[in-house]
């Protein structure tokens, strides 16, 4: 009883797919201690043209695929948006937990050796207060500002009250980096990471870290959600994900939002908000330099990395600096990566889909490589220090002004290295490089820097 | 349109054959389609030289290679079900549609096709609007997985044949060709019911 109650509080999981055998989880079902919902849930539209919609229960998503299936023995609906947690279809079941909740015993420990600048603590208090009001909070605090600690001690008072804590991200890269330093900062606490790809757990965690991605397995479990990097891909254009932040957590709590570049609705819908425009180390925010790369496309792709952008990767790999050139398509960068490796045989370069991607930034991190080519990937979340960075094609739609901001948000962050070259290479400057010009200077500017 | 395997939008290149409707638009975009590797020619097989199975299996003919791309999305069409995806290789199967043969899938043990929800095999005719006949049924439900080589090449049988197949021509279909056990002991069943050629088409070739 215990096991199968500690998996499924707060989850909707697959029943065919749970740890357990299938007559216990029947014999829950008939005790009402769990309940099964239809994989497909349909709705009336109209009644007089017999119209349905028709949506995954467990991600939200209406865009359904049929097929004749040969176990409903007839057409059937199926989900792809979340296929890869295992398929939903309209003869699936999913199931949730009805039994008794769980008796939190709070048993946390707070270990925490470091200091809050004072910019930091009064924004972290600002949290604590909205916290301990639930009502729902946005930190904008600039890249390099230090957002993730000033969450401890907002996420301590809620584990002491034994409430359940959801820390949410759009990017796994951000999973990754935050979950061992909670685990450190909590170090008695059951903590879960989750992202594709992740350990099945099956015991109880009372704080998660996890993508947003995986929410979509939760429901009312949370009794306070925390989202990180709110405006990150795909976050902002998958509405099935922001509904699952809704459907994760307890109809009550309040969602937090914690980022560097907020959206005009984002800054329009909080009530409580605190801003912090400088960094951690008290150093400013490093300003991009716009330089003009005519025809770079062309030029790459005839075979000859453009003299400019070829001067600049000279330069970091004199002064035997890393550095980090991001391209706006894959294609593009797997174009050039042969010609860099004619200056240096120790450049890789990583996107998206790339199964060793957090090997790769690790070696740009110990020094094993030197520099990596980048899509917009890694525009968040990693800290590399000394860094260099590049933008080739800045104007590029793909890199927005938010884009462009986390960019270089990537230089300057470590306290050893605070300054550090960013430039934006670019074929005619676009309004996204102004904005993200203006906007880092504005910071600068509130932070005392002219 | 969106691409049904990376899903980013993307715009189809016009022609006067789409513009006719006499071919139907690709469902995935020209990257992902150009990753996979098209078989431009066929090797002859000389494995079953020697065993009962010689001469069962007139021909075969295989559309891809299993390179990681096509394991990739294979993966996700057979194990994650994702049925739609066999719009992909409509213009693989649609040829079929003109041929004088009869048109044979490899079957699932009905056990298993209750499982799998459909038949991976089937749903390329389905798609392609190839009509086919279920001729044969398999015997057991289980894999060639971790039989040796002497074990797949054995007498038992695979398939029963469930129609009159006397004097037919046949084209076997399947999606993977691996060690060739399956197509064999099919063509070698459909032989002795009377089918007097048995060819064999697959998706891919491993
Ligand atoms: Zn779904
Ligand atoms: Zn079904
Ligand atoms: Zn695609």
């Amino acid at each position: 009883m215990e096991e199968i109650q500690t998996f499924l509080s707060g989850r909707i999981w697959l029943k065919e797919k749970t740890p357990f055998p299938l007559p216990t989880i029947e014999d829950y079902i008939q005790k009402g201690f769990i309940i099964p919902h239809k994989g497909i849930q349909s709705k009336q539209l109209s009644r007089i043209l017999k119209s349905k919609q028709h949506h995954c229960r467990r991600c939200g998503f209406e865009q359904l695929s049929s097929f004749q299936c040969a176990k409903c023995k007839g057409p059937c609906l199926y989900c792809r948006h979340c296929i890869r947690m295992g398929r939903v279809s309209s003869c699936t079941v999913l199931i949730t937990w009805s039994g008794p909740g769980i008796k939190q015993v709070p048993s946390h420990l707070f270990s925490w050796e470091g200091k809050l600048t004072p910019k930091q603590d009064l924004a972290s208090k600002e949290l604590l207060q909205s916290v301990r009001q639930n009502q729902s909070h946005l930190i904008h605090a600039v890249c390099g500002a230090g957002k993730t600690e000033l969450l401890f001690p907002a996420v301590f008072d809620l584990l002491e009250r034994g409430k359940r804590v959801c820390v949410a991200t759009p990017r796994t890269d951000v999973v990754l980096e935050l979950a061992p330093r909670f685990q450190q900062v909590f170090p008695q606490t059951v903590i879960h990471s989750l992202y594709g790809g992740s350990p099945e757990y099956t015991n109880y965690a009372q704080l998660i870290i996890a993508t947003t991605h995986q929410l979509y397995r939760f429901e009312e479990a949370f009794d306070v959600i925390f989202v990180d990097e709110a405006d990150a891909f795909p976050y902002t254009l998958d509405v099935t994900l922001q509904n699952a932040v809704n459907k994760a957590k307890k109809k009550a709590a309040a969602v937090h939002t914690i980022t560097a570049t907020p959206s005009d609705e984002l800054l329009r819908q909080t009530v409580n908000k605190s801003v912090i425009s400088g960094r951690f180390h008290g150093f400013p925010l490093p300003v991009p330099r716009f330089v003009g790369l005519w025809n770079y496309k062309k030029h790459i792709r005839i075979g000859a990395i453009p003299q400019k952008l070829k001067k600049w990767t000279m330069h970091c790999l004199h002064q035997n600096q890393p550095f980090l050139i991001f391209f706006p398509t894959i294609e593009l960068m797997e174009q050039a990566l042969p010609l860099f490796l004619i200056l240096h045989s120790e450049i890789l370069s990583v996107h998206a889909e790339d199964p060793n991607r957090k090997e790769k930034v690790l070696k740009l991190r110990e020094r094993k490589v030197i520099g990596l080519l980048t899509t917009t990937i890694l525009e968040r979340g990693i800290t590399i220090p000394d860094v260099q960075v590049a933008v080739v094609g800045a104007d590029e739609l793909i890199f927005t002004s938010s884009a462009l901001i986390q960019i270089g948000g990537r230089v300057g962050r470590s306290i050893e290295y605070p300054n550090g070259d960013l430039v934006f290479f670019h074929h005619g400057i676009s309004y996204a490089m102004d904005k993200a010009k203006e906007t880092i200077e504005a910071h600068n500017k509130d932070s005392g820097f002219k | 349109m969106n691409c049904l395997i990376c899903s980013t939008s993307f715009i189809e290149s016009a022609s006067w054959q789409k513009l006719f409707l006499i071919k139907p638009a690709d469902v995935i975009c020209n990257q992902c389609r150009s990753k996979f590797e098209k078989i431009l020619k066929t090797k002859s097989e000389n494995e079953w030289s020697g065993t009962i199975y010689e001469g069962a299996l007139d021909s075969v003919k295989s559309f891809y290679t299993y390179n990681d791309w096509m394991k990739h999305v294979f993966q996700q069409y057979k194990f994650q079900l994702d049925v739609e995806l066999a719009k992909i290789f409509v213009e693989d199967f649609r040829p079929l549609r003109q041929v004088q043969e009869l048109i044979v899938p490899i079957p699932l043990h009905p056990e298993m096709l209750h499982e799998r929800t459909f038949s991976q095999v089937d749903q390329f005719l389905i798609d392609a609007n190839v009509p086919f006949k279920n001729v044969l049924s398999k015997t057991e439900n289980r894999s060639q997985v971790g039989k040796t080589r002497k074990d797949r090449m054995s007498t038992e049988l695979l398939f029963s044949v469930q129609e009159n197949v006397q004097e037919q021509h046949i084209v076997l279909i399947d999606d993977l060709y691996t060690t060739g056990t399956t197509l064999h002991h099919a063509a070698f069943a459909l032989k002795k019911a009377g089918a007097q050629t048995v060819r064999a088409i697959t998706l891919i070739r491993v």
